[in-house]
């Protein structure tokens, strides 16, 4: 177990490693330059190039890298390039929404997958028809359309919830949730689909597994067989498929902050690409990272408490 | 021809043996930790003469699958050396060997995973022949004729494995390692994934192979019953280690080593009171359960089920050594006989 | 190991590259609705896409100022755009690049996963750890947020953005193929092929993908779905074709200003989108769908007959002090074919019966028929199954479950699969010792450590705290019988408990039962192909083949005298020669196979395979009495054992092979001559 859960800990720590190296090699595949975009289109080349001088970025790469990584190490992310504010500072604000919005939307699209899975694979039949083909259609709806026709059909039609905007929660508890609730539905609707997919497979093939004729035999109550045991079975997939989904719906949320203006990673990332504000954009994909490696690490604690085969190994 | 008795004895002077394997060793993985948990194959050594079949018998973990396996090069040995009529392969890549020594082929225990779905019996068959140059036109013949020689229509090359049952796809695979005409097959249990009518049959077939062509075989199996009809010699195996080897006759009816009488006291006989007879003298031996403590490093890995067990044999590897015609891995290999 | 047509449905995923049957049907995945929607609406938008320059009826940037935010008409088929531009030249003419773009993921994330994996697959586990290692790291990076960063340094360059995402999702391809890889790698026909001297690249050709193209075909279609929704995104976003080039992400994000006054600009672009979606993952179901074909849904199991009163005359009389008394049992598939006729026998109590033959016999199905627990779509079809004088046949699941555990318990072939491996022994035991006792937790334990001695555990404690996949075949066995012995049972059915376990532990288990019989008086059904195990254990036996009994009696009488052809051929077939008997040079065989289920001629079933079938065996005739008690069904049963032969054959060359079987009515050779 304690083998275990150092292997999980070395690979999230590679994991961020490998984040802060692939962001930093990909802007500098670029065929601009910090210099021209902090000058804008009025930067003659001599001014470029000694802008770029005092950046450090003709420095070689690894000494670039290292001392990324000791300001990253400190919580420095460097400055952006376009209004020259620290990028740390701006990302600890936006972390907590688009962190919200996906742990949300993960624990919903949980919730309501299983649910509908485990009933299709224990009901069968027509119901269960209706579910997997219902998930199969909801999965491959772009989230930003489902987004947009729920705003149509709740806010605009329904007129239950504001249609866009984000309320902080010190400033409005209430009013916070309520501008969370229209971006986690529409983040739910495509992650539960997937999520009952998981759930049904995983049921089918517990039920069909050859302890649970042992316990039949045995005379085992139907509800135990089914909620105890090949429900515990049929965890594990569901599990490993949520931190997968959640990294998902992080990156769904892009999305879903432009659609409903709200002030998240997503949004920043989405402005950094614009306007090529490299600083910022690794900042955005480094903290991103740490954020899904923590939640992936968490999971991996619950599926070692669900698998005896994983904990006592 | 027979060989002479006893694994480790040398081969006859007048002629090589169709296979060789010396002081085999197999370890699974690598670092530290394989190296000091117990070798799958532990320094075995066998021999089988040309037109000979040993039987190599043991129960699951015993090493024996191992060794068939590094015999053929799918596991690459950790020590030891295999030949096949003298000359050394043992560090020969597959291609190599298909190339170099064309004579050694394999036939395995499933029938179902052992043919390629998505081929035809005719693809199958002439798979091997084309690597060893044969033409296409006198491959297509060689595998008709293959066919025909195992008892099935030559017509079967158009269809595919599903067409066939269980024995026929084993006889589809003895096929397709005779079709290169090789000297030594090595059968991995090519019988116990049958049921009992149609292993009666594909035993038959291997018998008449084996005498028509002068095979030489090296036949894998957990049942000294089926060992005991196909082979002349037999080699009995236990955690890696050869425990005992001799003529099949003696292994089966008189066993030098308590492991070889478990093993053939364990059988069960279909004739209900020989077999009463056979479980009381069973019990009474007083063999410890499959599943007890792991034996030490040193000494017998049968200490902890033999009755017979002292303090030398959790101390001393027993050497082989030669009473009557088998040679045996025991001690006390006197007081087998009395158990 | 039944020879069930449903069972072979269980193994969906890799059967996969079995060829289709000759003939100009439909592929198997174009015969479901979804999959034949999937393909011809892909179709259909990639041809209507990459022609669209020649067929759109208006320009992709041609306004018409004054027929702004139209509703479909004869003249904008599918409305106009906030410039009344035309939807429908738009939505195709901008379909090319997320479909090439898509395209392109797939191809990069396979041409990398997929050589990973096969790579991963053959050169085992040190390069393995090290690629999975890699793709481990690849598949916890948040991929959209990365795609941002490609987009700021690189520009909006779709097509190299959405390689870039290739290679990021190689991860997941590699995670899922290596898998596959290696259980095709893990196939016989793979080593024989090495064996034979094939390179790696041809054994991987040849050999290991084809078997994957299944599992490849359903991961690129829904592969390429999610891609087309990352493309489409990205335009959302803004980081699409430049206006007034038409994208589709970028038309819903201009639909969306427009959500208030006019939503139904949102519908054409998002339907379009949503059902290329749909199309790829609907292929990708049906594709997946091969092998599950008889089973789309799980069946519900239908309510059993009653029909405990209708044994036929054939049946023989009641046994009145049988515990269990079968009686002209029928086993069917629901709908198909008969796979148990006429099956009766009785057991007594504190005996030991065994169920004996080879596999598609119907003795597994006839045991498990004792519980009520069939496979799905299999039911018993006709006679009576009695337990303790009480009819079981027609019992609901509910009234069965009280039964079960209780009154008869089961164990079961492969032990270690029997115990659930997401618990530990001593919840799997003190659960049902709870229920069936009425005791506490701690009275619970001490009862189960009490049974675990009696199917001689010896560490006990140390095995109750284990999990299933810490125990060894032969411990898991005794604990399973223990776990069978919680609800004290008057009968144990054990269905081939030996079977996978060696030889040595076979006799401990076998000598466990016994012990277990003679202590508690259970009655046991025991399931074997071993004629061996058999003598050592049963009392009675009943020979099967084809789904009948064709000989019953005791052990003793039966093993020593067979009656039956069937048996005698068995014996005869047996290489476990008496002690100071030599082994013989060739052993007797029965040419052919058992027929399957549906297959079965009328008269004797094995008389096609039988060395003394005649003319006669081919019509119907009843069992005679035989062995005291029982039974054999042979209708010249008098007259060979008048003639006194026995079963003795060629060795099988040549035409023996042939396992089809020839007709019944072929003139069979006289009694005593041996082919």
């Amino acid at each position: 177990m304690l083998a275990y859960v150092a292997r999980r800990l070395a690979m999230a720590v590679g994991t961020v490693l490998a984040a802060v190296l692939i962001s930093f090699l990909l802007v500098h595949a670029t065929d601009t330059s910090p210099g021209a975009v902090r000058l804008g289109p009025g930067g003659t080349p001599e001014r470029i190039a000694a802008e770029n001088e005092a950046l450090g970025w003709n420095d070689p790469l690894y000494v670039q890298f290292f001392d990324y990584l000791g300001g990253f190490l400190q919580g420095d992310l460097g400055t952006s390039l376009v209004n020259g504010g620290s990028i740390a500072a701006d990302l600890a604000d936006r972390v907590p929404v688009t962190a919200f919005i996906a742990l949300f939307a993960t624990i919903l699209s949980g919730i309501i997958g299983v649910a509908l899975g485990v009933t299709a694979a224990v009901r069968g039949g027509r119901v269960g028809q209706l579910i997997t083909t219902g998930a199969g259609v909801a999965l491959s709806l772009p989230v930003f359309w489902v987004g947009i026709i729920l705003v149509y059909l709740l806010a605009i039609q329904a007129g239950l919830l504001p249609a866009t905007g984000y309320v902080a929660f010190a400033a409005d508890p209430a009013g916070w949730f309520r501008s969370l609730t229209l971006p986690v539905l529409a983040l739910t609707i495509g992650g539960a689909a997937i999520i009952a997919r998981t759930a049904n497979a995983g049921m089918r093939e517990a039920l069909a597994q050859e302890h649970i004729r042992t316990l039949r035999a045995m005379g085992t109550p139907e509800w135990r067989v089914r909620y105890v045991h090949a429900l515990r079975f049929a965890s594990v997939p569901v599990v490993s498929v949520l931190g997968i989904q959640f990294i998902a719906l992080f990156g769904g949320s892009v999305i879903i902050e432009n659609l409903f203006a709200l002030p998240g990673l997503g949004q920043a990332g989405q402005a950094a690409a614009a306007s090529s504000d490299f600083p910022a954009l690794v900042g955005v994909v480094v903290v991103a990272t740490v954020v899904v490696v923590v939640i992936n690490l968490l999971l991996d604690l619950v599926v070692a408490v669900l698998d005896p085969k994983v904990r006592t190994a | 021809m027979t060989a002479p008795a006893g694994a480790t004895a040398a081969s006859s002077v007048l002629s090589t043996p169709a296979l060789e394997v010396r002081d085999l060793v197999v370890r699974y993985g690598r670092g530290r930790k394989a190296r000091s948990s117990p070798p799958a194959v532990d320094r075995v050594s066998f021999d089988i003469a040309p037109g000979e079949t040993l039987g190599l018998v043991g129960e699951s973990g015993s090493g024996k699958s191992t060794i068939g396996k590094a015999v053929l090069g799918l596991q690459p040995p950790s020590a030891g050396t295999v030949r096949v009529h003298g000359q050394d392969i043992t560090g020969m890549s597959l291609r190599e060997r298909s190339r170099r020594v064309a004579d050694l082929r394999v036939v395995f225990q499933d029938p179902y995973s052992s043919l390629n779905p998505t081929r035809t019996i005719g693809q199958t068959l002439v798979e091997p022949l084309r690597l060893m140059g044969v033409s296409g036109a006198e491959a297509v013949q060689k595998a008709r004729s293959g066919l025909e020689s195992v008892g099935l229509p030559g017509d079967a090359v158009d269809r595919y494995p599903t067409q066939f049952s269980g024995g026929q796809r084993q006889r589809i695979a003895i096929a397709r390692a005779l079709v290169c005409d090789p000297k030594v097959i090595v059968l991995d249990e090519p019988v116990s994934a049958l049921d009992l009518s149609t292993q009666a049959q594909v035993l038959n077939l291997l018998a008449d192979l084996r005498d028509q062509r002068g095979l030489s075989l090296l036949f894998i199996a957990h049942d000294l019953g089926v060992v005991r009809f196909l082979s002349q010699r037999t080699v009995v195996l236990y955690r890696g280690q050869v425990m005992e080897s001799g003529p099949a006759d003696a292994v089966g009816l008189t066993p030098r080593h308590p492991y070889t009488l478990a093993l053939t006291a364990a059988a069960p006989v279909p004739r209900p009171a020989e077999q009463a007879a056979r479980r009381n003298a069973r019990e009474a031996a007083g063999f410890g359960m499959a599943s007890a403590a792991s034996p030490g490093a040193t000494g017998c890995p049968f200490v902890p089920r033999c009755p017979l067990s002292t303090d030398v044999c959790v101390e001393q590897r027993p050497p082989l050594r030669l009473i009557d015609q088998s040679s045996t891995a025991c001690h006390h290999a006197e007081r087998v006989p009395a158990l | 190991m039944s020879a069930l047509p449903l069972d072979a449905a269980a193994n969906t995923d890799l059967d996969a590259g079995r060829p289709s049957r000759p003939g100009r049907r439909l592929p198997y995945f174009l015969r479901r609705p979804g999959g034949l929607f999937g393909a011809v609406w892909l179709a259909f938008v990639v041809l209507a896409s990459l022609t669209a320059p020649w067929w759109i009826p208006y320009g992709v940037a041609e306004q018409d100022l004054s027929n702004r935010l139209a509703l479909p008409s004869a003249d904008h088929w599918l409305g106009t755009d906030p410039l009344g531009r035309d939807l429908l030249s738009r939505i195709f003419s901008a379909g090319a690049e997320p479909l090439l773009g898509a395209g392109i993921t797939v191809l990069v994330a396979f041409g990398i996963g997929l050589t990973m994996a096969l790579i991963a697959a053959e050169r085992g586990p040190r390069v393995e750890r090290v690629s999975s290692r890699l793709a481990e790291v690849l598949l916890a990076l948040p991929s959209t947020i990365l795609l941002l960063a490609v987009i700021g340094a690189i520009g909006v360059r779709i097509f190299i953005v959405m390689a870039v995402l290739g290679v990021m999702i190689s991860a997941a391809v590699y995670r899922v193929m290596l898998g596959v890889a290696k259980s095709v790698r893990q196939r016989l026909y793979v080593d024989a092929a090495r064996v034979n001297g094939l390179s790696s690249l041809r054994v991987n050709l040849v050999h290991v993908l084809p078997s994957m193209g299944t599992v490849v075909a359903v991961q690129a279609a829904q592969l390429y779905g999610i891609s087309l929704l990352i493309v489409a995104g990205l335009a959302f976003l803004g980081f699409g074709p430049a206006e007034p080039q038409p994208s589709w992400g970028f038309m819903i994000q201009d639909a969306s200003s427009y959500v208030f006054s006019n939503p139904w600009l949102l519908v054409p672009t998002g339907v379009v989108l949503a059902l290329t979606v749909v199309a790829a993952n609907e292929l990708a179901d049906a594709i997946a769908s091969r092998g599950s074909v008889a089973r789309t849904t799980v069946r519900r199991r239908r309510p059993p007959a009653r029909v405990g009163a209708t044994a036929t005359a054939g049946a023989r009389p009641a046994d009145p002090g049988a515990v269990l008394d079968v009686r002209d049992l029928h086993i069917s598939v629901d709908d198909g074919p008969a796979l148990v006729t006429g099956v009766s026998f009785a057991l007594q109590p504190g005996r030991v019966l065994g169920l004996v033959g080879e596999s598609g016999c119907g003795k597994t199905m006839t045991a498990r028929s004792l519980m009520g627990l069939l496979p799905d779509g299999v039911s018993v079809s006709g006679g009576s199954i009695r337990w303790q004088g009480r009819e079981l046949v027609g019992l609901s699941q509910e009234d069965l479950s009280a039964v079960r555990g209780r009154e008869i318990a089961m164990i079961s072939q492969e032990p270690m699969v029997a115990l659930d491996p997401m618990f530990s022994v001593v919840y799997q035991l003190t659960q049902p010792i709870r229920r069936f006792r009425g005791v506490g937790r701690r009275e619970a334990r001490q009862i189960a450590a009490q049974l675990l001695r009696q199917v001689g555990i010896v560490d006990g404690e140390r095995v109750l705290k284990s999990y299933p996949h810490q125990l060894s075949g032969g411990m898991a066995q005794r604990v399973c019988i223990a776990l069978a012995l919680t609800g004290e049972p008057r009968l144990l059915i054990a269905d081939e408990p030996t079977t996978a376990l060696d030889v040595t532990v076979q006799a401990e288990i076998l000598s466990l039962l016994r012990a277990l019989v003679r202590d508690t008086g259970l009655s046991v059904v025991i399931v074997s192909h071993d004629l061996g195990v058999v003598a050592d254990i049963c009392d009675d036996v009943a020979v099967m083949y084809a789904g009948t009994v064709v000989e019953d009696g005791t052990a003793a009488a039966v093993l020593d005298e067979p009656a039956h052809p069937y048996t005698q051929a068995l014996l005869a077939a047996n290489p476990h020669v008496a002690d100071g008997e030599p082994v013989p040079t060739r052993l007797a065989s029965i040419d052919g196979t058992v027929p399957p289920p549906g297959e079965w001629p009328t008269g004797c079933r094995f008389a096609s395979r039988c060395l003394f079938a005649q003319e006669q065996c081919t019509q119907p005739f009843p069992s005679v009495p035989a062995h005291g008690s029982g039974s054999v069904l042979c209708t010249r049963v008098e007259e060979l054992s008048r003639a006194d032969v026995t079963w003795t054959s060629a060795p099988t060359t040549g035409p023996a092979g042939h396992e089809t079987a020839p007709a019944a009515t072929q003139p069979a050779p006289t009694v005593g001559v041996s082919r």
